[in-house]
């Protein structure tokens, strides 16, 4: 059976809601992988839940599928043992879509679900903070299973749709997170890099740990061609008038450069950064935020 | 470089537009709401100096490829390489007369044979080649074979006509794509032989080669006819000669039969001609061939010019046509042409119910229009197989030799009976105005100034001398003027053309053979006319056209040589420019090629556009 997380994500997102295909992605994604994440030690139990593939037996409560016929893992209250937060880019420019099918905030509800549940399911207290230039809206951490709906209510409001201010919604999402956790930041990044270097370096300096998912239209990585035309920025006064035919060999270049001073100004705050096209599965993106959790434990 | 099609060379002006569109300030109305123009920002700030220098390429591009595409319709021709290409030549030599005329020792023939020998030694097995001849023969195959027919070749006295000769020659040459057409012509460039026609394609290579030096002194006899044209006895030569200068003298001899008759010497007065008659005391009765002979000079086939007469009683006529047919016979009875009897009658159709018929006569309409119907009856009674129809009015210009510069007011259309057999003399429009037939002349209009003008031309009585004796009268005779190598009309009731070695029986038409001379017309065994074949007169003219005046009729784009030596790198000029549009074509396609790169919409593929 093909793998949700490895499926385009325009035809995923058709299959159905957020909730329901963000289970699908985050399901495929874990029967991808080689083990189970959790290497959670003995403690006091918590609570039962669901097994889902990937989880190891031994957790697996052979009492109660002796008695009640269905398989359920024990999950302990030390295991929760991370907190994080995703902040997630509303602004106008995320309502753009290029040469992909899903724009650029649809991408990103859905990333940001797939990886709320994803924390959860690694019993970690996740978050979510909306922002545009303004915070539009914010859950706190949370690590019980039914918190992830209400997460995914808060991704399906229709605010937002102004210009960007990173900074300040990842000083909301830190001072939620409290103590030492992780925040998911989910934008196209059309900020100021130095503001959100300074942002990050704060994080940093908190004990926080940092992701950054560049959400890229394909469309903004190679400029399609058409006629000459004045090219605006929903967000800002800025316009420029171009050739797409003459320039776009140069955007190219230009927007690698810009890919690469990200990682580099990121790495250098102790962030993870990795790009995001919104024709890609959402297994990659998924994997980036799964590869620094387990760095972050 | 030349261009086969200069005119296209305008749209080069099209090169304008790229190189506008690049300098103008562009306004750019359409507005893309695009979230990274932060990037294009940048990209457009930190690549300014490679976005301007690529921008100036591309428009230099277009530039080149306007130019490029203007000039490969132009059809431009260059010299490329060395040697030449395969070519389809044709060498148009000018065997006219005038080239026997004789220089320094060998002819000018012998220098135009050597013009194009030097051009077949340089052909290959690629080449196409033909001999074409301005006295009309085309010899084509391969080059050994024009080699060696070029050696048999000599002087035609045959008309010859070497501007049709060059057409010809251009369209063969020209009708071998892809081979690259020349033509080469060896031509004394005489100036009576070249006209202007049709002009030489200028893809078609024109080269001409004319022998050096000026043409040699010529002294000619341009005419030579008995007067009158049937002698009583003894008559005389009206002669007319040409010399290199007026003020010259030209001794002169006139021979029947081989016999010499008479003497003259003629003096030469402006325009360096001179006419005289030349008394001849006796002549046999009958049917002779007679020759007036100058002597010798550098061009021979034109010291001498035959002429044949007849010699016996002048005919008697008798006139009733009118006062102008009356006053003409009057004029010709005083000149001793004619003598006033009955054997002959100039008479209107209608009074051929009396008793003038049933004899050889020249018949006319009736003057009186009421008078048509007794007309007819009077061509049935005298058994002339032609009847008057409609009446026709408006003037037209009628045209028969002899004729001159006569119109036509009124004339009846002139309608044969089944079986007529006639000769037509004369036409207006493209019915017949004067026929004959065996014993008559039949006028379609009355001969007075209300029907025609012909009356009261010049050329009036010696045409009614010709017909009377040549063509109505008892016994007379029946001449034709021709040129060798021509064919002409058998006239009515000849059954035969008496060769110098033959007899060739005639049906409708005669070919004249190739050598000057008389050729007796006979009818049943009896010599009854003659055939008088003389080279053209204008060959006798040995002035040449300059060479501006020659390229004039060759085409603008002919080049002109003097020395046989170079006749062949002229004529081979044009395959060794070879066509350049093709490469040209070709360079534009690369232009346009590296434009598409250059550009970036190379292999681009175009997506949709942004939306928001």
């Amino acid at each position: 059976m093909t793998r949700a997380d490895l499926m385009d994500p325009a035809l995923i997102a058709s299959l159905g809601h957020v909730e329901l295909t963000a289970r699908w992605i985050v399901d495929g994604f874990m029967s991808g992988l080689h083990r189970s994440p959790r290497k959670g030690g003995a403690a006091e139990f918590a609570e039962h839940r669901a097994y889902y593939p990937g989880d190891e037996p031994r957790y697996v409560d052979w009492k109660v599928m002796a008695r009640a016929d269905r398989l359920v893992v024990k999950r302990f209250e030390e295991e929760t043992n991370l907190r994080g937060t995703v902040v997630l880019d509303v602004s106008r420019s995320m309502r753009w879509r290029g040469s992909a099918k899903l724009d650029k905030r649809e991408y990103a509800e859905r990333l940001a679900a797939a990886v709320s549940l994803l924390f959860i399911r690694q019993r970690d207290a996740v978050g979510l903070v909306r922002f545009d230039d303004r915070i539009r809206s914010a859950v706190p951490p949370r690590a019980r299973e039914g918190h992830w709906r209400r997460l995914v209510a808060a991704l399906s409001e229709d605010s937002g749709g102004g210009a960007t201010a990173g900074p300040a919604a990842l000083a909301r999402a830190a001072h939620a997170v409290g103590r030492r956790g992780m925040i998911v930041l989910i934008s196209d990044l059309l900020l100021e890099p130095e503001e959100l270097a300074r942002a990050a370096a704060g994080l940093r300096a908190a004990g926080h740990q940092l992701v950054v998912l560049h959400v890229m239209d394909p469309a903004e990585r190679e400029l399609v061609d058409g006629p000459e035309a004045i090219y605006a920025d929903p967000e800002s006064e800025l316009r420029v008038a171009v050739k797409p035919a003459e320039i776009r060999a140069a955007y190219s270049r230009t927007v690698e450069r810009a890919i690469g001073e990200w990682r580099t100004t990121l790495a250098g705050s102790g962030a993870s950064y990795a790009t995001v096209m919104t024709d890609a599965p959402f297994g990659i993106p998924l994997r980036a935020a799964f590869a620094a959790r387990e760095r972050g434990r | 470089m030349s261009f086969l099609a200069p005119f296209a060379l305008l749209l080069a002006a099209a090169a304008a537009v790229p190189l506008f569109l690049h300098l103008r300030r562009t306004r750019v109305t359409r507005r893309v709401e695009f979230p990274a123009a932060r990037y294009l920002v940048r990209a457009t700030r930190e690549h300014e100096r490679s976005l301007r220098a690529r921008s100036s390429l591309l428009a230099l591009l277009r530039v080149a490829i306007v130019l490029a595409l203007a000039f490969a319709a132009a059809r431009p021709l260059a010299p490329l390489g060395g040697g030449h290409g395969a070519a389809a030549v044709a060498v148009v030599l000018d065997d006219g007369p005038s080239g026997a005329a004789v220089r320094e020792g060998r002819t000018v023939f012998d220098a135009h044979r050597e013009a194009a020998r030097s051009l077949l030694d340089r052909l290959g097995s690629d080449d196409r080649a033909w001999l074409v001849l301005a006295s009309g023969p085309t010899i084509g195959g391969d080059v050994v074979r024009l080699r060696s027919a070029l050696d048999t070749i000599t002087v035609s006295l045959r008309p010859s006509d070497p501007s049709a000769a060059l057409r010809r020659g251009a369209r063969l040459a020209s009708g071998a794509s892809p081979l690259a057409p020349a033509v080469l012509v060896a031509t004394d460039a005489q100036r009576s032989s070249w006209h202007t026609g049709e002009p030489v394609p200028r893809e078609v290579a024109v080269a001409a080669f004319v022998p050096e030096g000026s043409p040699v002194p010529n002294a000619a006899v341009v005419a030579a006819e008995p007067v009158p044209l049937a002698w009583p006895g003894r008559g005389t030569v009206r002669t007319t000669v040409r010399a290199p200068r007026a003020g010259d003298s030209v001794a002169a001899i006139v021979r029947i039969d081989d016999r010499v008759v008479a003497r003259a010497t003629l003096g030469v007065g402006e325009g360096a001609t001179g006419t005289v008659e030349i008394p001849v005391p006796s002549a046999p009765a009958g049917w002779s061939a007679g020759r007036v002979e100058l002597p010798r000079d550098e061009l021979a086939v034109d010291d001498s010019r035959w002429f044949a007469v007849f010699t016996g009683a002048a005919p008697g006529v008798e006139a009733r046509a009118g006062d102008f047919a009356g006053s003409a016979v009057e004029a010709l009875i005083g000149s001793g042409t004619l003598t006033a009897g009955s054997g002959t009658a100039i008479a209107y159709a209608d009074l051929l119910e009396l008793p003038v018929a049933r004899r050889p006569a020249l018949v006319t309409a009736p003057a009186d229009p009421t008078r048509i119907g007794g007309a007819n009856r009077g061509l049935a009674r005298a058994g002339i197989p032609w009847r008057f129809g409609a009446e026709r009015r408006g003037a037209a210009r009628a045209r028969g030799e002899g004729i001159g510069d006569a119109d036509v007011l009124l004339r009846y259309a002139l309608t044969p009976e089944m079986g007529a057999r006639a000769d037509t003399l004369a036409t207006v429009g493209a019915e017949p105005w004067i026929v004959a037939g065996e014993g008559y002349v039949l006028v379609g209009s009355p001969l007075d100034t209300s029907a025609t003008t012909f009356p009261i031309t010049p050329a009036f009585v010696p045409w009614l001398a010709r017909v009377v004796i040549g063509r109505v009268a008892v016994g007379a005779p029946r001449l034709l003027a021709t040129r060798p190598g021509e064919r002409v009309a058998a006239p009515v009731g000849v059954d035969a053309v008496a060769f110098a070695d033959r007899v060739v029986a005639v049906r409708d038409s005669i070919s004249v053979p190739d050598r000057p001379g008389v050729y007796f017309l006979t009818q049943g065994g009896r010599r009854v006319g003659a055939l008088v074949a003389n080279v053209d007169p204008e060959e006798s003219d040995l002035s040449r056209l300059d060479d501006a005046a020659l390229a004039e009729r060759l085409g603008s784009h002919a080049r002109i040589v003097h020395v046989p030596g170079q006749a062949a790198d002229a004529a081979l000029r044009g395959a060794s420019r070879r066509p350049l549009g093709n490469a040209l074509a070709a360079l534009a396609l690369l232009l346009v090629a590296a434009e598409a790169v250059a550009g970036g919409n190379a292999f681009t593929r175009r997506a949709a556009a942004p939306t928001t």
